[in-house]
């Protein structure tokens, strides 16, 4: 039996992008949790625990991949890798982070591959075939 | 050699030369004058004084023959003792005269001579000289003869005495033959008259012609003193006259504009060297003068040749100078404009020291409103550069029509806006398509076994139609793209066709395409651009090749005038000369998608690439035999 990621973390403000994103990977079979944040500033209430996450019921895992779409209201995608950073999340578990986009522009290319965090750099739509590649690649163990 | 000539000299020395110089010829002249006066008073003195002795001769001789005569008669020995002393006067003058006659005469005698004649001793060396110097001239020659022929009947009076003093004191005196002496007497003196009176007569002659010589010479001295001195003066000042009357006509001429005017050099004194002076100062001045004109028709060359409408006011904004370019973008005369105040051009703006800061270097004014003389307004943009002259501060404006600049201006702004529109537009566009992509693939992943054919057909329908879509709008978002943000950079041409030929390898060996490259130049452009250039040009001519011969790509390159111009030719389909500007405009496809797969916009592409390089792009094409593709780089370092 292989081994499940403990929490996957999708940040996107389009609904059905994140039903369709959920449906992908509950098909894989590959995450214990999914959970849908549907801003920069919902996931990063989530990574820590404010808001309605603070609640002591619910023991919320920390991500071990983000799928974060760039371009959204609010704070983007970028500036919510700057805030992330910011909360200085365990180094045991730094979320790998995965940028989504829907029209990739060489410059953010470029930008994306500066960050440590960002393991891969996709546009959309996601498809299983890319994020068997990327566990492949980065998470081996959990396939 | 110069040959010297008096005039000449005299021209030319000096004022100061020339006045000593008179000076000293009349001091010359009257120094003549006054020895002639001393020497002829002398020798008229000295006249007087033989005529003073005459007379004292003649009184001693008749005193003489007197004291005879009564010593004759009263015998008494004091009497003639007297006649002694008195015959001593004509004695003397005897020996005076002999010795004189003498070839060397001794003074010393000749002085005593004339003591014992009784002359007064002040007057013996006038009588002396004028003896021993004029005794040639008649007068004087005929008086001495006189007093010579005088002289010894008067001294016959002596041996009558010596007898007549034997007989009376011989101890008897015999009467008879003392009267037979006296008788001897009376005959002498009657005998001496003659003479005497010749003497007189001939001295008193010449002492007229003496007196008359001397007054001529007198004359004839002082007059010319003062000839000589008129003309040496009036030649002085008429030099000076003719040197100064010469340097005020020049300078009169000069002030007159006759910059050329020279004053005629006449001597060399003071009055030439002022001339020189002059004219020296004059081709001086001539000289910065037309440089002064030279540099002023050059001023209003440069300011008639630029390119802006210049304005050049003063400081209470009154127009001074205006080029042809005002008269140009206003619609005035220059006359019109001139002296009138700026106002006239920029309604509201009476002086430019109101709108500036000059001494600020604030020289740079826009959102101004220039009036044409039909009163219409249009924008202008003003830079101002104040002019420090001898008439104050002048201040020039470069005024510049802004309204077709505002324009391009609001052009650009829509044509940014309408490329911001695309990006963000096809951006949002893609998002519903992407969620259409995704649910048709889960529907058909999830639904696979429930669909019959007709289903899945039209899934497939959707789904290629979606495709189409992003295909295009990706094309949009990448058109809107192009230089967006890239910036030049040196590129070698040869390393980016060949990176274009690597990553078409695959379909230039499907089509077993074959293609020549000349060696390309290194050039400045932007990098990611260009490369899209070349790889649509070779992919269009692979696309567009001919179905049934092999595809041959051509790319030539030739240093052009200022710039690089190349060709990308191909055997393909050709197109039709009617099209070739058509192709370039964004979706304009001349091929059913069925036939040619694509877009429509890899030539709009490279137009807008080629525009971002500011060079040009165009077509060289028949139907059926192939396409060439020209375009031109401008050369930048």
């Amino acid at each position: 039996m292989r081994k499940k990621l403990k929490c996957v973390l999708l940040v996107e403000d389009n609904e059905f992008t994140n039903i369709y994103n959920q449906k992908l990977i509950v098909n894989l079979n590959i995450a214990e949790n999914i959970y849908v944040t549907e801003s920069a500033e919902d996931a990063l209430d989530f990574i820590g625990r404010k808001g309605k996450y603070s609640s002591t019921q619910i023991k919320y895992a920390d991500p071990d991949i983000i799928f974060l779409d760039i371009n959204m209201p609010g704070l983007n995608g970028w500036e919510f890798i700057e805030e992330y950073k910011k909360l200085n999340v365990k180094s045991n578990h730094p979320a790998q982070i995965v940028m989504l986009t829907t029209s990739p522009n060489p410059d953010d290319e470029q930008k994306a591959k500066q960050i440590n965090e960002v393991i891969a750099f996709k546009r959309k739509p996601l498809a299983q075939n890319i994020i068997v590649d990327i566990l492949k690649e980065h998470f081996p163990a959990h396939l | 050699m110069k040959k010297f000539t008096l005039f000449g000299w005299f021209k030319n020395i000096s004022i100061a030369k020339k006045l000593y110089f008179t000076v000293g010829i009349m001091a010359l002249l009257i120094g003549i004058e006054l020895f002639a006066l001393f020497f002829s008073i002398n020798t008229l003195s000295s006249v007087r004084a033989y005529v003073e002795g005459e007379g004292l001769w003649s009184k001693a001789q008749k005193d003489a023959v007197h004291h005879l005569l009564r010593y004759g008669i009263t015998r008494d020995e004091n009497d003639y003792k007297k006649f002694n002393e008195f015959i001593k006067v004509p004695l003397g003058d005897s020996k005076a005269r002999k010795e004189l006659m003498k070839p060397n005469p001794d003074l010393e005698i000749v002085k005593q001579g004339f003591l014992e004649g009784r002359n007064h001793p002040e007057d013996i060396d006038g009588m002396i000289t004028l003896f021993s110097r004029f005794n040639k001239i008649s007068y004087i020659n005929k008086a001495i003869y006189y007093w010579g022929e005088a002289e010894p009947i008067a001294l016959k009076l002596i041996p009558i005495a010596d007898s007549l003093h034997k007989q009376i004191n011989s101890g008897a005196p015999s009467l008879e033959k003392v009267n037979d002496l006296l008788k001897k007497i009376d005959p002498i003196t009657e005998n001496i008259t003659g003479p005497e009176d010749n003497f007189s007569f001939t001295l008193g002659e010449g002492s007229r012609w003496l007196e008359d010589l001397v007054l001529k010479l007198l004359f004839v001295i002082a007059l010319s003193v003062e000839i000589s001195g008129l003309l040496l003066a009036i030649s002085v000042s008429r030099s000076i006259q003719k040197g100064l009357t010469e340097i005020i006509n020049a300078t009169g001429s000069f002030a007159k504009g006759n910059l050329s005017a020279k004053a005629k050099v006449f001597s060399k004194d003071e009055i030439g060297v002022l001339a020189n002076s002059f004219n020296t100062m004059s081709a001086e001045l001539e000289k910065s003068i037309n440089e002064i004109a030279q540099a002023e028709r050059k001023f209003k060359g440069l300011l008639e040749a630029a390119p802006d409408a210049i304005v050049i006011t003063n400081n209470e904004g009154l127009i001074k100078l205006v080029n042809a370019q005002v008269e140009k973008l206003f619609g005035y005369q220059r006359n019109e404009l001139l002296s009138n105040k700026i106002e006239m051009l920029l309604p509201g703006k009476s002086k430019f020291a109101g709108l500036i800061e000059i001494e600020k270097n604030e020289n740079l004014v826009s959102d101004i409103q220039g009036r044409k003389k039909d009163g219409s307004a249009f924008p202008v943009e003003i830079s101002f550069s104040p002019i420090h002259t001898e008439e104050g501060l002048l201040i020039s404006a470069a005024i510049r029509d802004v309204s077709e600049r505002k324009h391009i201006k609001a052009l650009e702004n829509k044509n940014k806006e309408l490329e911001q529109f695309a990006y963000i537009a096809s951006h949002d566009l893609q998002e519903p398509l992407n969620t259409i992509h995704s649910f048709i693939h889960l529907f058909e992943i999830e639904n696979k076994i429930k669909l019959d054919d007709e289903a899945k057909a039209y899934l497939g329908y959707i789904q290629k139609s979606a495709e189409r879509m992003t295909e295009l709008i990706t094309d949009i978002l990448e058109y809107s793209r192009i230089g967006g943000k890239s910036q030049t950079d040196i590129v070698d041409c040869n390393k980016i066709v060949k990176d274009v030929l690597d990553d078409m390898k695959a379909s230039i060996a499907e089509t077993k395409t074959s293609i020549e490259i000349d060696n390309l130049p290194t050039i400045r452009a932007y990098p990611v651009e260009l490369r899209l250039l070349f790889q649509n040009l070779i992919s269009n001519a692979i696309k567009f090749r001919k179905k049934n011969m092999d595809c041959i790509i051509k790319i030539s390159y030739k240093k052009g005038n200022e710039n690089h111009h190349f060709t990308v030719q191909d055997n393909g389909i050709g197109i039709d000369e009617k099209y070739k500007d058509k192709i370039f405009i964004i979706f304009q496809r001349l091929h059913g998608t069925k036939q040619y797969e694509g877009t429509g916009i890899g030539l709009a592409h490279c137009k807008k690439i080629i525009e971002l390089h500011h060079g040009n792009i165009w077509l060289e094409s028949q139907p059926g035999s192939g396409s060439k593709f020209h375009f031109t780089l401008p050369e930048n370092d």
